[in-house]
């Protein structure tokens, strides 16, 4: 069963009142204040950035057209998303990809990684952030679109786990074993480039891990805390 | 205990601060423990940051404006 979303307290629904009315400044404000997410979402999805560009300008031209079928009863955040992930597939359509949001080979499965070797310290000091930024968006690039567009919508879009859940009308432990996987998959392609490579050295720091373990009394990073 | 394989499958929750407590508690001390589980959760956390600084936090001024540009051409006349 897909999530029942909330839009109370939505900060958006005065604008859109106004916006439904024909109040043109009102529609602009909402561009303004959802421009960047849409773009990255777009941009995350399909790469090139004139192809993210028509994608934007193709999101809000039919968000406009059809404001009024906006429900209410889900955030406009969420309702504007999937217009964004419905222009960008239609993108991806027109080229190479097949597109099928729907778990095409088993998401259910578990990923496990295979390269488990701590990576350099600094990468930024071993690439320039260009070609980090490169790296990483061929690996996003890389990803089965429905792997892909969850990740996108989770940790470039930074939607929350309902609002990423609702957009892609999934249910949360469904969205969650995506998103773990794609994480994973993502991982596994930087490790390729970010590893360190297996030697004396990390056996020896391994060797201390163990050791670490036996008497148990050292402290582990906390969480990432995301904000929400 | 923990196993490797259920420290795994709760690692996005883990990451994202979406487990309770105890089982918070239970993964640190498993890795704490397992090698092969803290670089997977300490290269799957920095995967994030860096997916996340990897494109532009908005577009390009010039997108924005061609954009509006584009909008301003359906509203009404005088609005």
């Amino acid at each position: 069963m897909a999530l029942k979303g909330s839009n109370a307290g939505d900060q958006d629904l005065p604008l859109i009142d106004r916006a439904v009315e024909g109040d043109a400044q009102a529609f602009e404000e909402l561009v303004k204040r959802h421009e960047a997410r849409v773009y990255r979402t777009a941009l995350g999805i399909l790469h090139k950035p004139e192809d993210a560009e028509e994608a934007l300008q193709d999101t809000f031209l039919n968000a406009y057209q059809h404001l009024r079928e906006f429900r209410r009863d889900s955030r406009f955040t969420t309702w504007l998303t999937r217009i964004a992930i419905n222009a960008a597939l239609n993108k991806l359509r027109g080229q190479r990809e097949a597109i099928s949001l729907d778990a095409t080979d088993g998401s259910n499965q578990e990923f496990m990684p295979q390269l488990c070797d701590p990576w350099q310290e600094n990468p930024e000091h071993v690439y320039a952030r260009k070609e980090i930024q490169q790296i990483v968006h061929e690996a996003i690039q890389e990803l089965p679109p429905d792997y892909r567009v969850v990740l996108v919508l989770r940790d470039i879009s930074e939607l929350d786990t309902v609002q990423t859940a609702e957009a892609l009308g999934l249910t949360i432990a469904a969205m969650k074993s995506r998103l773990l996987r794609a994480r994973l998959m993502v991982r596994e392609k930087l490790a390729a480039r970010f590893g360190k490579k297996t030697g004396w050295k990390s056996r020896w720091i391994r060797a201390g891990w163990m050791i670490r373990g036996m008497v148990a009394g050292g402290s582990v990073p906390l969480p990432r805390r995301k904000a929400e | 205990m923990l196993e490797c394989n259920q420290v795994l499958s709760e690692l996005s929750n883990y990451l994202d601060d979406e487990v309770s407590l105890e089982l918070s508690q239970a993964i640190a001390q498993h890795l704490v423990r397992c090698h092969r589980c803290w670089v997977i959760y300490n290269t799957t956390s920095r995967t994030l940051e860096i997916v996340s600084d990897a494109l532009p936090p908005a577009p390009p001024v010039a997108v924005s404006e061609r954009l509006h540009a584009r909008l301003r051409k359906l509203y009404p006349a005088g609005s």
